[in-house]
């Protein structure tokens, strides 16, 4: 038998809880935003921009992390400026969630776009001749009827998220409290003699909160799935 | 001259099929009509503003809805020109109730209830969308389309993919409706039937082009009229077709029939079916009409007009006789080469042509 989970493993889960849902409601705007532009405009350049926005599952986690140095470090582009108001990144709580968001984005707008790809914009215009301006027609036709892909684009960027370890490390660093996260914290507790119990104390723990998560979705897709498309007559 | 209530010319460059149309309108019940693959569908959506024209102008009740250079362009939202489309486009997430009070304008003319009652849909109200039949749905698609007050309704194709039993119903439906709600329409159709129930006047598209308008007794008359209706409407046996316009005068003193009087005058016998009141367009087919030298004494035909030849045209082994029946109206006969050349039919001369009763469709 396990016994409890110490403060320090409960830090550990509740840290990575926090960052990956920070990752992933900070994602969902620009998550949209892709996923509308890749979805819906014709513009020069959209093949480059839909391949950038999938290369962080393709590259190494370690480069995406290495990438996020070059550019938020002291000396990096967005580092200089984000310094000069206070603000740092790498090795930062705020760190390890820019890197988990990064890393869930590709998923994240690969099923927003599926979704948003699904819907005729037909409705859209059935709606523009029944007189509704074009913000009433995302808030009543488009999101409610995205709504199924929004929900499995965020919850495959918070998978990913607590899964994240490369990108974390290499930008964000491992302080306990800070930006250890489960996966680093499983981590170092295999490094260190003696620490098999935790270890495995926490990786039971991570899989009930993945089965949790994924329970809840599927759930969450179940309800909203009859109300999509209208078939044949 | 009465002011047009649409009046517009539209260009545009779709890909494989450039599109140049004019159209006007003084009366609101206009229709399109040609073959699939026109642009009829695409002048509706043009007239809707949910393709921008490359170049034209549109005016809607005396209001720009496209000007010449194309630079003031009223949006879509703007225009209500609710469209009913051939494939409905109900909101797949919203209940019957949901998808009418969606554009429901509370200013309308009429009440939902009325419009409701009207297309006869109480019953759906709580029903999802995907339950719905086809005919249901299009009933909820026009009544949709109603409650949003529209200042244009068009309708592609509303009886796409019906049985002919709900054409029927839908069709003397929506013609009543569309008469007592007197809203400005544009009709899109490849049959002639429907276009002579619901327009009075007809603008035919083909190839991207406006290629004759006028009342449907003129434009059907003509040759690209004639052209069309063999090329559009596959329900119509080939052949030369004539549309006559006639109003009804009464049940005639022959039991199960009913008079009607075309506009030179002259009577047509119709077996009743009491549907019908007001006027129609009778089409005529060509192989339906036969023709006397002498006035038929004996005959179970009870339809004889006297008229006079007009012209001849060869039409493979037959000869398409075209009619002069006075008042401007025309009606051709698609006789055998050999009975031309019996009768020694030549253009002037005067005759009877013979029109079977059971053959006429209003």
């Amino acid at each position: 038998m396990l016994a409890p989970p110490t403060p320090e493993e409960w830090t550990a889960v509740i840290l990575s809880l926090q960052v990956s849902a920070m990752a992933t409601l900070g994602a969902l705007p620009f998550g949209f935003f892709l996923a509308w532009a890749l979805a819906r405009w014709r513009f020069p350049g959209k093949t480059l921009l839909s391949a950038i926005v999938t290369l962080p599952l393709v590259i190494p986690p370690v480069v995406v992390g290495y990438g996020l140095l070059v550019l938020f470090g002291r000396n990096g582009f967005f580092g200089e400026t984000l310094a000069a108001i206070g603000m740092r990144l790498p090795f930062s709580w705020g760190g390890a969630a820019l890197a988990a968001a990064i890393m869930g984005l590709p998923l994240m707008v690969r099923a927003i776009r599926l979704s948003l790809e699904a819907i005729s914009p037909e409705l859209e215009e059935a709606a523009a001749s029944l007189g509704a301006p074009p913000f009433r027609r995302l808030l009543t036709i488009t999101l409610p009827l995205a709504a199924p892909g929004f929900i499995t684009g965020a919850l495959l960027a918070f998978a990913r998220a607590l899964g994240e370890f490369g990108a974390t490390i290499t930008f964000a660093g491992n302080v306990p409290g800070q930006t250890q996260t489960v996966p680093i914290a499983i981590y170092t507790l295999l490094q260190s003699p003696g620490g098999e119990i935790a270890v495995a104390r926490l990786a039971v723990l991570s899989l009930i909160v993945a089965l949790a998560a994924l329970l809840a979705s599927e759930w969450l897709a179940r309800r909203l799935a009859p109300r999509r498309g209208e078939p044949a007559s | 001259m009465t002011d047009p209530i649409l009046s517009a010319r539209l260009h545009h460059d779709l890909p494989g099929l450039p599109l140049d149309v004019t159209l006007n309108s003084t009366t609101g019940r206009l229709a399109l009509f040609g073959p699939s693959g026109a642009g009829k569908t695409t002048v509706l959506k043009l007239i809707a503003g949910l393709i921008r024209a490359r170049r034209g102008e549109l005016s809607v009740n005396g209001e720009a809805w496209d000007n010449p250079e194309g630079r003031k362009r009223l949006p879509a939202h703007k225009r209500r020109a609710a469209i009913v489309f051939q494939d409905n486009r109900l909101f797949p997430h919203m209940s019957v109730q949901k998808n009418l009070n969606y554009g429901h304008a509370a200013d309308g003319a009429r009440s939902l209830d009325d419009i409701i009652a009207f297309c006869g849909i109480e019953a759906l109200l709580e029903r999802s969308v995907h339950t719905l039949s086809g005919g249901e749905r299009k009933r909820v698609a026009i009544a949709r389309a109603l409650a949003a007050s529209p200042n244009l309704l068009l309708l592609d194709e509303p009886y796409a993919g019906l049985d002919r039993a709900s054409t029927t119903q839908l069709r003397h439906d929506l013609r009543r409706l569309l008469d007592e709600m007197e809203i400005p329409h544009v009709f899109v159709s490849h049959h002639i039937e429907d276009v002579l129930v619901h327009a009075s006047e007809v603008t035919l598209i083909n190839e991207g082009r406006d290629v004759g308008s006028g009342s449907p007794q003129e434009v059907f008359a003509s040759d690209a009229g004639q052209r069309l209706i063999g090329e559009a409407d596959e329900t119509v046996a080939a052949g030369p077709m004539s549309i006559l316009r006639a109003t009804h005068i009464k049940s005639s003193s022959i039991e199960g029939l009913e008079a009607w009087e075309l506009e030179n005058g002259r009577h047509l016998l119709l077996g009743a079916r009491g549907a019908r009141r007001g006027h129609c367009y009778m089409r005529i087919r060509g192989a339906d009409v036969s023709l006397s030298l002498t006035y038929p004494e004996d005959t179970s035909v009870l339809n004889v007009l006297p008229a006079e030849v007009a012209s001849l045209e060869p039409a493979g082994g037959f000869v398409d006789v075209r009619l002069d029946l006075g008042s401007g109206l025309f009606l051709t006969a698609r006789i055998t080469s050999y009975s031309a050349t019996k009768l020694r039919l030549t253009p002037g001369q005067s005759l009877h042509a013979m029109i079977k009763s059971a053959a006429l469709t209003g």
